[in-house]
């Protein structure tokens, strides 16, 4: 098939444009990759996309119905595919764990993905760590292709005007936590605090470092994070540590933070927590007036903000493992160290210890918090090499042309005519 | 000279309260108080605000020096005493509390450090940790508590013989004696707990959170402020007593989703109890004649399935909110009328367990209430490096007073890492110095994971016994672990908050073990055991002389005299 001909139904259960309601829960971030997706796909033929699973036969059944074979792209965990419809159906998944479910839990087959997938043609993933766990499982040659979401030509001019240090202005509405003007070192009832949701301006200058997570996503280390930048910058009033929060229960995340910073006070660098939507506009400033983007989870499916963050020319601190590891390198973060400790995969109520995640080193993180301080303020050289290292490493990650020509050329490995052998699935999975 | 000694935990409150908070300050006084009787007079006091300043006048009286020695926390310690006084530190942070919580002057250390103007602590790391804080305001001598010279005789690395059976009073849980279902895991046999909290003929659980003392919820997630949500398809609760003769089961529960309405189960003792919740939480009656005692109570099967519209995706079956227990007194003859809901005690009470130890023995002494032994990740490296061996075993030595203590995380981190051909046994062995040291004689390495150590008497003991260890080399450790008695597992420091402050801040560092370096050190030390017999004879004559030379009598007792000269 060539490019602009394609017929492609794209699912999710979550709907982009309603997502607030719901953000933070557990497969939201599913949305947003699909929406970083669209353009591509859209750039490839004609694109429908549903969010339930009601419509998509009816649409599959038009697109026959005209002569065409029409590709359903499933943004959804193997286990919550639909599994009703007969179109030919590549998922799209992220994976941060070395060894994928290969057993069903609660009498429900479709939670060992394992058997589910093999009734795929074939699948569609964001890191090649992932397509090693899969193949792990599946052999060697099951045909799985690691596509990151295309975001880096969206931020990628961004970098024309790089960190600066500078005083740049954000206007956003919504809440705005500041640790200069929460009074952490006073006896203050923060029971009547009220996270009030407003119009808002924040002024962000000299050495900033920003961090955007879920904080009930316990994968995050959020809270490390945010300890390594105090115990770092304790004394220091040119540090600034941004949180933007993502999280549909303002008041809940907030005072879940608010918690936090009340623990690490007292001290003198600023921490300042956002909580609501960023327009375009603003979250190019916040870019903008970032010096490094922070993470330090204990796994990445692929990790969005850090990649867009990076597209725009900002270096990170990071550690490299997982999908991380496909583009966190020495040139372009400070690297955090982390090891392996034994876990169970997220959906598994039983918890059995089946697979590996990354457990920080605290200190690793302080050290890096340093270093990059160092690095920004010192030697700006040396600073301006890893912005523009993160750029580029960034393009031949996820830039639209690296990534529409992989995805192009998986598609054409992938056999529609395989359908009828892989859409006879079990009669036992539920819907 | 004459020494008073005082220690919060006295004598009768340890063999009743062991493993609970600051107990291990009673193993610290006892293990100087053999020295110190060597040097001086020694009485103990129990109020030294009251009793020290007149034995303290009384011996001055008599032309002799007295000394208040105080095996605490700065802030148990006594200030503006006529007697002079030492408080014996052992501290595991990198800080030490500057801050006066609750309005008491003395929860600010610093000001009972510097009104002694010295103390001693147990390693050069809580030295570190006073002097940052009070610089020259306190002078500070690091001295170990002192190990007797007979035990590192009596026990050459060539001598151990693992195989000998080991008799002991407590109780024990051996992985071997374990049911792996598909979504927990439980002891084959009735647990034997007693609890003297729960003799009465009218008993409630509560299993709201912060309530977990009474019974052990296998299969909830995390209590909460009304109750516990259930996780599994069968969860299960093992009660602190066993049940017997007829009873009256309170249940307060809740069903979930689809469970409302649904037919389920209690079961107890084998017979199979219907139930059908609703969707508020309330009271179900049930009446039980029990007839062999049992702790065990199931309940299930639950549709574990989230609810496809609902927020939160959790695999919640029914919430419980409580259980009472109330004996029924009636048809039965006067004299079991009498009896307690619980079984006669003395069946519980003289437990005698039996311990056959083979293979490589890994072993490690704690308090599984002490947050800070870190021993789930003993248990997981353990089985994770060694599960399919038959010929290892870890031995998990726990003292504390009540086995719901431990029996929780235990059977929950079996039931997560599943059946494995190693052997894990936890022995709660109540103070039995005889027990100790056969255990030490069968144990080829110790092992410790520990997030911070004010000094770990326990892996001392068995290094100058001997044994070689698995440690992380920091806070006490610092000062007798090295690469030549130990393997060493990494680790890096994380912040936490100082056990005592009440406003939990962030204000102090411990430490981050590094799991896979645990893990490579189990490997590396059953190989060096069965295959390296050399190197591991090295280890363990290196692990004997490093902690000999450490904490010997004969180094300490000289460090002891120079302390209180230069005080006096």
């Amino acid at each position: 098939m060539l490019n602009g001909q394609r017929e492609i139904i794209a699912y999710c259960r979550h709907n982009p444009d309603t997502i607030e309601a719901t953000l933070g829960d557990p497969d939201y971030s599913y949305a947003f990759v699909l929406a970083k997706y669209l353009p591509l796909l859209n750039s490839m033929g004609t694109t429908q996309v549903f969010f339930n699973t009601h419509d998509i036969d009816a649409a599959c059944r038009r697109i026959r119905a005209a002569g065409r074979e029409p590709l359903l792209l499933s943004f959804t965990p193997p286990h919550r595919l639909p599994v009703k419809s007969y179109c030919f159906t590549i998922p799209v998944f992220a994976w941060e764990f070395d060894t994928i479910p290969d057993e069903s839990w609660n009498g429900d087959e479709r939670q060992n993905w394992s058997a589910v997938l093999a009734h795929y043609p074939g699948c569609i993933t964001h890191s090649r760590f992932a397509v090693t766990a899969v193949r792990r499982s599946l052999g060697a040659t099951y045909p799985i292709c690691s596509l990151p979401a295309p975001v880096w030509d969206a931020f990628a001019n961004l970098s024309l005007t790089t960190w600066t240090g500078k005083p740049i202005t954000l206007h956003f509405t919504g809440t705005l936590l500041d640790s200069r003007r929460l009074g952490l070192d006073r006896e203050v009832d923060y029971d009547t605090i009220a996270f009030e949701f407003r119009d808002q301006t924040l002024t962000l200058s000299d050495f900033v470092l920003t961090m955007i997570a879920n904080p009930s996503d316990g994968r995050k280390n959020w809270r490390e994070q945010l300890q390594a930048f105090v115990w770092t910058f304790r004394n220091d009033v040119h540090c600034t540590l941004v949180f933007k929060l993502i999280h549909h229960d303002r008041e809940r995340v907030c005072n879940e933070v608010l918690l936090e910073l009340r623990r690490l006070a007292p001290f003198r660098c600023r921490i300042v927590v956002i909580h609501g939507y960023l327009e375009k506009q603003t979250f190019e400033d916040l870019v903008r007036a970032t010096t490094f983007v922070v993470n330090a989870s204990r796994g990445e499916g692929q990790c969005l903000p850090l990649m867009e963050f990076m597209s725009a020319s900002t270096p990170a601190i990071a550690p490299s493992h997982t999908a991380m590891a496909d583009y966190i390198t020495p040139d372009n973060a400070f690297l955090v160290r982390t090891s392996p400790e034994w876990t169970y995969w997220p959906q598994d109520p039983r918890r059995r210890l089946r697979c590996l995640a990354e457990r920080l080193d605290w200190d690793s993180l302080c050290d890096a918090f340093s270093a990059a301080a160092q690095t920004a303020r010192k030697f700006p050289d040396r600073y301006a090499t890893m912005a523009s290292a993160a750029r580029k490493t960034l393009w031949w990650h996820c830039s639209q042309a690296v990534v529409g020509t992989a995805l192009n050329q998986f598609l054409d490995e992938v056999n529609p005519l395989d359908l009828p052998a892989k859409a006879n699935r079990p009669s036992n999975w539920r819907e | 000279m004459r020494f008073l000694l005082f220690c919060p935990i006295t004598r009768v409150a340890l063999q009743n309260r062991l493993g609970s908070a600051e107990y291990s300050y009673r193993f610290v006084l006892e293990g100087f108080r053999p020295l110190l009787e060597k040097i001086g007079e020694v009485i103990e006091v129990e109020n030294p605000e009251h009793e020290a300043d007149k034995l303290h006048d009384e011996a001055k009286a008599a032309g002799r020096t007295c000394r208040l020695i105080c095996f605490c926390p700065p802030n148990l310690a006594p200030v503006d005493l006529r007697c002079p006084t030492t408080v014996v530190l052992a501290w595991e942070f990198d800080t030490i509390p500057t801050e006066p919580w609750d309005d008491n002057p003395k929860n600010d250390w610093r000001t009972v450090l510097s009104s002694h103007g010295q103390a001693i602590t147990l390693s050069s790391h809580s030295r570190r940790a006073v002097e940052d804080a009070l610089g020259d305001k306190c002078r500070v001598s690091v001295i170990p508590v002192p190990l007797h010279k007979s035990q590192a005789r009596e026990f050459e690395p060539t001598n151990r013989a693992p195989g000998d059976e080991i008799v002991f009073r407590g109780h024990m849980i051996d992985s071997q004696d374990l049911l792996h279902s598909h979504d927990l895991c439980l002891p084959v046999d009735t647990l034997p707990i007693r609890s003297d909290k729960l003799s009465a003929d009218d008993v409630v659980f509560s299993f709201s959170e912060g309530s977990e003392e009474g019974a052990c919820l296998l299969g909830f997630y995390d209590p909460e402020a009304w109750g516990v949500w259930s996780r599994v398809e069968n969860p299960a609760i093992i009660l602190a007593c066993p049940l017997w003769g007829t009873v009256e089961l309170h249940l307060n529960a809740v069903a979930y989703g689809r469970n409302v309405g649904r037919e389920i189960f209690l079961l107890i003792d084998g017979k199979r109890f219907p139930l059908s919740l609703t969707e508020t939480p309330t009271i179900y009656k049930i009446t039980v004649s029990i007839k062999s005692p049992t702790n065990l109570l199931r309940i299930g099967p639950l549709d574990i399935e989230p609810l496809p519209e609902a927020i939160d995706n959790r695999s919640m079956g029914i919430g419980l909110v409580s259980l009472r227990i109330k004996r029924i007194k009636s048809l039965l003859p006067r004299l079991l009328q009498r009896l307690p809901l619980i079984p006669p005690k003395q069946k519980l009470d003289e437990p005698r367990g039996r311990l056959h130890l083979s293979g490589v023995v890994f072993t490690s002494v704690f308090n599984p209430r002490d947050g800070r032994k870190n021993w789930d990740d003993i248990v997981s490296a353990f089985c994770y490096a060694l599960g399919d061996r038959t010929d290892a075993t870890l031995v998990l030595k726990v003292t504390h007073f009540s086995p719901i203590a431990y029996c929780k995380k235990f059977f929950e981190l079996m039931a997560a890492i599943g059946p494995v051909r190693a052997r894990i046994v936890v022995v709660n062995a109540f103070l039995d110095s005889g027990f100790y040291r056969q255990l030490i004689k069968a144990t080829n390495w110790y092992v410790n994971a520990s997030r911070g150590e004010g000094l770990c008497l326990p892996l001392m003991e068995f290094m100058t016994a001997g044994v070689p260890a698995i440690a992380p080399k920091h806070t006490a450790m610092e000062d007798y672990i090295d690469e030549a008695s130990a393997l060493i597992v990494r680790s890096n420091r994380t912040p936490t908050r100082w056990p005592n402050d009440p406003i939990k801040r962030n204000g102090t560092r411990w430490h981050d073990i590094d799991w896979k370096s645990l893990v490579d050190c189990f490997t590396e030390a059953h190989a060096i055991a069965t295959r390296d017999t050399k190197r591991y004879v090295e280890m363990g004559s290196a692990a004997a002389s490093k902690v000999a030379s450490y904490a010997s009598e004969e180094r300490i007792q000289p460090l002891l005299q120079k302390h209180f000269q230069e005080a006096d």
